[in-house]
């Protein structure tokens, strides 16, 4: 079979035909080798491929190094799914214009069909980043493959959220499997790939292009059942996938925030257009039929709930809510020393009830909820 | 102490001080800042903090983050400590240390502790210790860091004139240690 995913790596590397016109030729032809194959002439005849797009793909396909792009994939321990395979996404499969290539690092799993993508601002706040964790996590101890885009912000913690239960998330690139952007993400990307599974469409090399991830939003909201916005501005990327979702039928999820917040007006506007909106993962399973019969709440989150506070930390605990504060504001309003209240949020941080965030700020650990 | 050696000869320096440095959170330098927003990425966060390594980090004992003073907390004052009753507070800590340490040469106070005395005077309560292996294992701090928390918390407990270490000493030491809780990414 080697040979054929060298036609179909190389039709994918044809610069000028991207995923639709990929899907057109391979319904008039039948198989890559043949559209490799054919002449000018036969491939100008096609409908909805013109001359120049003709004369693109006969000047460039011979031209293209496939044995390299095949020494790169061996090297990168990467595996190549194709359109035509079994272990091809069954919910990828449906979309208008599916990838004809993914480059694989991990294992897709027939499990993964069950999956909701999250994505959300590059520029979060602690309030986004806690959302996005908090339910990606729910939803993974459920036995939902989180999908995101491995970019900075939410979908960072989206996949952190998922990895942290020991749950499956999907990363979707919008380069090259080989490169790692954002390169703060490396760390993550080892994991996910360990873990989870890492795909792209793209040939290997391919640098994240500003164009490339409109079309890697595609891929995350056909990868998933639905896909939820955490925090999106007004002409976030974010929005893009949740247009995606709606033309490829999938549900649209929205989570509201601060409306003094700029970063949240293109949640809002989705909730005003009539996304769900979404304050747990209840609100989302009960959406998705397939989703309700997902395992019920963990025993782990339970525990966490039960833990006995002093009264000295209940009172501090209750002094907290989901917005950070600073140190000295707890300690004023407590009515305790600094020396004393440091060692009791020590205690509540280690009995996980709260969390600290940079600034020495506290607040409500959103699992103890 | 300091000991360099050149081709003629070998010279040894002391080297006790107390350092006390300052830094900004990120290159813009508001980053956590409530009021104005962060203008860096992650990436440049981690470069600029990067700046710093690991062991250096660990070796400083107490990192305590400032926010920026309001115009009217300035102005408005408030009912602290005088350092009057501060300065007795820290005399007689300095006292018990002395007493502490008077059959050793060269240290006079709980930071010059070596590993061995360490063992010796931070003994730690039954809670004490469960309270810092957890924190070991759920902060992920390093072991260098284990001995300054431990040295740090002798001092607080000398401060309230007690002999042993109890959990709310080791509770506060660690909340000194947030650079190494990567609370910054």
């Amino acid at each position: 079979m080697a040979d054929k995913i060298e036609h179909w790596l190389t039709l994918n590397m044809i610069p000028g035909i991207g995923a639709m016109r990929c899907q057109k030729l391979l319904e008039h032809f039948g198989s890559p080798q043949a559209i490799l194959e054919a002449n000018l002439n036969e491939l100008q005849h096609v409908a909805g491929i013109g001359e120049y797009t003709a004369r693109q793909i006969v000047s460039s396909r011979d031209k293209l190094d496939i044995e390299k792009e095949i020494s790169r994939i061996k090297k990168q321990k990467v595996s190549v799914v194709t359109f035509s395979d079994d272990n091809y996404p069954a919910n990828l499969k449906s979309i208008f214009d599916p990838p004809i290539v993914l480059y694989v690092k991990g294992k897709l799993l027939p499990e993964d069909r069950i999956a909701i993508a999250m994505v959300g601002t590059r520029r979060p706040t602690t309030y986004g980043k806690m959302v996005a964790e908090k339910l990606s996590k729910e939803l993974a101890e459920r036995e939902i493959s989180i999908v995101s885009g491995l970019a900075r912000g939410i979908d960072t913690s989206a996949h952190k959220g998922a990895l942290s239960c020991g749950g499956r998330t999907i990363a979707v690139l919008g380069c090259g499997i080989d490169i790692c952007y954002p390169p703060e993400n490396r760390a993550l990307f080892d994991e996910i790939g360990k873990r989870g599974v890492v795909v792209s469409e793209f040939p290997m090399g391919t640098r994240p292009e500003k164009m490339n991830f409109p079309m890697r939003n595609r891929i995350i909201s056909g990868l998933s059942l639905g896909v939820v916005i955490v925090e999106a501005g007004f002409r976030s990327g974010a929005l893009i996938t949740a247009g995606c979702a709606l033309e490829q039928g999938r549900e649209v999820f929205a989570v509201p925030g601060n409306i003094f917040n700029l970063g949240t007006k293109g949640s809002h506007s989705l909730i005003k257009q009539g996304a769900k909106l979404v304050e747990e993962c209840e609100d989302i399973i009960e959406e998705i039929r397939c989703l309700r019969d997902v395992l019920p709440v963990s025993p782990a989150i339970k525990s966490l709930r039960e833990v006995k506070l002093s009264s000295e930390e209940e009172r501090v605990y209750n002094l907290l809510s989901f917005e950070p504060i600073h140190i000295d504001l707890i300690s004023k309003q407590s009515g305790l020393a600094i020396n004393r209240i440091s060692s009791v949020l020590m205690n509540l941080e280690m009995k996980g009830r709260i969390r600290q965030i940079v600034g020495k700020m506290f607040l409500r650990a959103p699992e103890a909820q | 102490m300091v000991t360099i050696v050149r081709v003629s000869t070998a010279l040894t320096y002391p080297a006790k001080f107390m350092l006390a440095a300052a830094m900004n959170p990120c290159p813009c330098g508001f980053y956590g800042d409530s009021q104005r927003e962060c203008t860096c990425t992650p990436f440049q966060i981690q470069k600029y903090r990067a700046k710093i390594s690991g062991p250096l980090l660990d070796r400083i004992d107490m990192h305590i983050e400032v926010p920026p003073v309001k115009y009217q907390e300035l102005t408005v004052d408030t009912d602290g400590e005088s350092s009057l009753t501060i300065r007795t507070r820290v005399q007689r800590a300095r006292d018990i240390q002395k007493e502490r340490f008077k059959k050793f040469k060269s240290v006079y106070c709980n930071a010059h502790m070596e590993a061995k005395y360490i063992r010796k005077y931070c003994i730690l309560e039954k809670e004490a210790e469960k309270l810092l292996k957890d924190a070991i294992e759920r902060l992920g701090l390093s072991a260098r860091a284990y001995d300054r928390i431990l040295k740090v918390s002798r001092t607080i407990a000398d401060l309230e004139a007690k002999e042993e270490i109890s959990s709310h000493h080791i509770a506060e030491a660690i909340q000194y240690r947030s650079l190494d809780r990567n609370l910054w990414m």
